[in-house]
């Protein structure tokens, strides 16, 4: 049995790369949580023994992946994801040598030169799982409006981390 | 967009999600999971129950030694009586046989035969049997004392009767403190032994302060000098210093200055009233104060005034500040933000609203209400105007010049979250206006709209929604120090009656 600092460090250590991949793979917001849970308990109970941390994202991005498949089946969803090599090759260029540090760090930078509008919108939509109503409400746009809005706004974030980044 | 861009646009999106939102902290959740599927022996959250056998046995085994002891002793005492009055036999044998005669017959009147001994005497039962001893009714909860003055002192066998350790029915009593209905009789019938129960000689509980005004739950499990005691709602319960409380789900409890917590975990209580110093052993605490209540854990002290929630952490504490502030040391968490305190401070701050809070704490889905001042009008608060009390209601008769209402008993200073809650009914359908008034003289109202004559509408209003009278654009802010209450139909007459009135404070 493992103890508690033990189980808290590797929770701790992963749990934030582990939700980003969970959210990265399409899972919403809840059940990206419910999966991380069962990722981290199967991998105590599974005894894996933690030798580095790179080793040790991989097992549980494996497991994770596997669990969210588990959930898709049964819950009959139909979900076409791409092959796992391309997510697996997507995921670590968007992560990097720092997992996700400088593309975080990216956006920071690129969030900042936004309109507050856009800022508004986008923190309500990713931070407080706003509808699209409740963010036309908040912006004073029109539902289509506010749509047209985030997507112009994620066009830009795009542009200006590739730029920030070095791609 | 090909799937490649499709993959990157989720990436963009997680990273969004992450930095705008509120990461949960999924280690408390994986522990509690973990822990309930390999339970820890030492960790475990378990209470045991009153520790019956092991204070029983070593009681019998002491009764018996003692018992067989007095049986030496009585054998030798009557051993050497014997000899002695043989003796004496001897020495009066020839001088005076009829009267010798006579004191044998008296001695053995007055030697108790050895059963006699054993047996505590028949007229000393009754102080002990007839309604305290919960043995004999295993159905009925303990009889409680009226007052801790009247407890039976020493109330246990009387000096030198053997105790009879294979009747436990004749043990003495559980002795409580006036406002402790203690655990029931378990089905075998048995009780707990004595020593697990509160005693009269115990007095530090029952000299102890009570912190607590009034709790509502379902079930609390509540540990006072050493014994676990599982209280129930109806049961007349007062927490005191030095009780460790831990609710069967999730409990509220009123403080004696009117302060709220509602506890989901346990929780140990000390300190004094206007003063509390409480240790969070487990699980979440949400607070609603206005004098500085401590809480620690095994690391850390927080210092909370205003409205927030800490939950117990490995190291320390997840600390959400609602209103008010949080102190630790130097370090403070101002309102509106998040933090995880441990032994060096402060640290990883966010931004958080109530909603957050509520997403994160099942047991605070439904708000907390302090309620800062209730009125049910069975008598007069302050003085009257339009009306008189009835029958528990203030009945009078009002038209837009002349409202009925009460003064409160002393004013009431506005703070943020306040919401007025009132009870009413007119008899003729009428536009209604709320009306406070200020110590500084000015007036404070909403309309509530139409309203139906003939029932009773039960009214809650969001005092931020007031505003003054002679200038309907100023908004009521926190601060206003309210002195009146009325109602008024904004044209017309009408008869009103008002039930309550009551302000309470919610995040």
């Amino acid at each position: 049995m493992r103890g508690a600092v033990e189980i808290e460090k590797l929770v701790r250590d992963h749990q934030a790369g582990l939700l980003r991949y969970l959210r990265f793979l399409g899972c919403e917001e809840n059940l990206a949580q419910d999966l991380a849970q069962d990722t981290f308990l199967a991998t105590i109970e599974a005894d894996f023994e933690i030798r580095d941390r790179r080793a040790t994202s991989g097992y549980l991005r494996t497991t994770a992946r596997n669990f969210y498949f588990m959930w898709l089946r049964k819950m009959r969803r139909e979900v076409t994801l791409p092959d796992e090599d391309l997510l697996e090759a997507s995921w670590a260029e968007n992560e990097g040598d720092d997992e996700g540090g400088l593309y975080r760090r990216a956006l920071r930078n690129c969030l900042a030169k936004l309109s507050q509008r856009t800022q508004l919108a986008l923190r309500l939509r990713y931070g407080e799982n706003a509808s699209r109503e409740q963010i036309s409400f908040a912006t004073g746009l029109e539902p289509e409006g506010a749509k047209t809005l985030m997507r112009r706004a994620k066009d830009k974030l795009r542009e200006c981390i590739r730029k920030q980044v070095g791609e | 967009m090909n799937e490649r861009e499709q993959l990157n646009e989720r990436y963009l999106e997680a990273q969004l999600r992450e930095e705008l939102g509120i990461e949960p902290d999924l280690s408390e959740s994986v522990l509690r999971e973990y822990y309930a599927k390999h339970p820890p022996e030492k960790r475990s959250r378990v209470i045991p129950p009153p520790p019956r056998k092991p204070a029983w046995r070593p009681m019998a085994a002491a009764a018996a030694v003692l018992l067989a002891a007095g049986l030496g002793c009585y054998s030798l005492v009557s051993v050497l009586q014997d000899r002695v009055r043989d003796d004496q036999r001897h020495e009066r044998a020839g001088q005076q046989q009829p009267v010798e005669l006579k004191e044998e017959a008296d001695t053995t009147q007055f030697t108790p035969p050895v059963k006699k001994d054993v047996t505590p005497e028949p007229e000393q039962k009754p102080d002990v049997e007839p309604e305290q001893n919960p043995g004999d009714s295993p159905e009925e909860p303990p009889a409680e004392t009226p007052d801790g003055s009247s407890w039976p002192k020493g109330h246990t066998d009387p000096p030198g009767a053997f105790p009879v350790p294979e009747k436990p029915k004749s043990d003495p009593p559980p002795e409580e403190p006036d406002d402790v209905v203690g655990p029931k009789p378990d089905p075998k019938g048995w009780t707990d032994p004595p020593d697990a129960w509160p005693r009269g000689d115990h007095s530090e509980s029952k000299k102890a302060p009570a912190l607590v005004a009034q709790w509502k739950g379902d079930v609390l499990h509540v540990t006072r000098d050493g014994s676990v005691w599982r209280v129930k709602p109806d049961d007349k319960f007062i927490i005191r210093v030095g009780d460790k409380v831990e609710p069967k789900g999730s409990a509220e409890f009123t403080l004696m200055d009117g302060g709220l917590l509602r506890l989901d975990g346990e929780l140990s209580f000390d300190g004094e009233p206007e003063a509390l110093s409480l240790t969070l052993h487990d699980g979440a605490l949400y607070a609603d104060v206005t004098h500085e209540l401590a809480v620690t854990s095994e690391r850390v002290t927080a210092r909370l005034t205003g409205v927030g929630v800490l939950e117990q952490r490995l190291h320390g504490f997840e600390v959400f500040c609602v209103s008010g502030s949080v102190r630790s040391g130097e370090d403070d968490l101002t309102a509106g933000y998040r933090a995880r305190l441990e032994d060096d401070g402060f640290k990883h701050d966010k931004k958080i609203g109530w909603e957050d809070v509520q997403r994160e704490f099942k047991f605070l889905r439904e708000t907390p209400k302090r309620v800062m001042l209730h009125e049910d009008l069975a008598e007069a608060p302050g003085e009257l105007f339009g009306g008189e009390i009835k029958d528990g209601v203030l009945v009078g008769n009002s038209d837009s010049e002349n409202g009925s209402g009460f003064y409160l008993r002393e004013p009431y200073e506005y703070r943020q979250g306040d919401v007025v809650r009132f009870r009413f009914r007119i008899e003729t359908a009428r536009e209604m206006i709320l009306q406070f008034g200020t110590l500084e003289s000015d007036n404070w109202r909403y309309k509530l709209g139409g309203v139906k004559a003939g029932e009773w509408i039960e009214y809650e209003l969001p005092l931020s929604k007031l505003y003054k009278t002679t200038d309907v654009a100023k908004k009521a802010e926190p601060g206003l120090r309210l002195k009146f209450f009325q109602l008024h139909p904004e044209e017309g007459k009408t008869k009103i009656e008002i039930d309550s009135v009551e302000i309470v404070h919610q995040p």
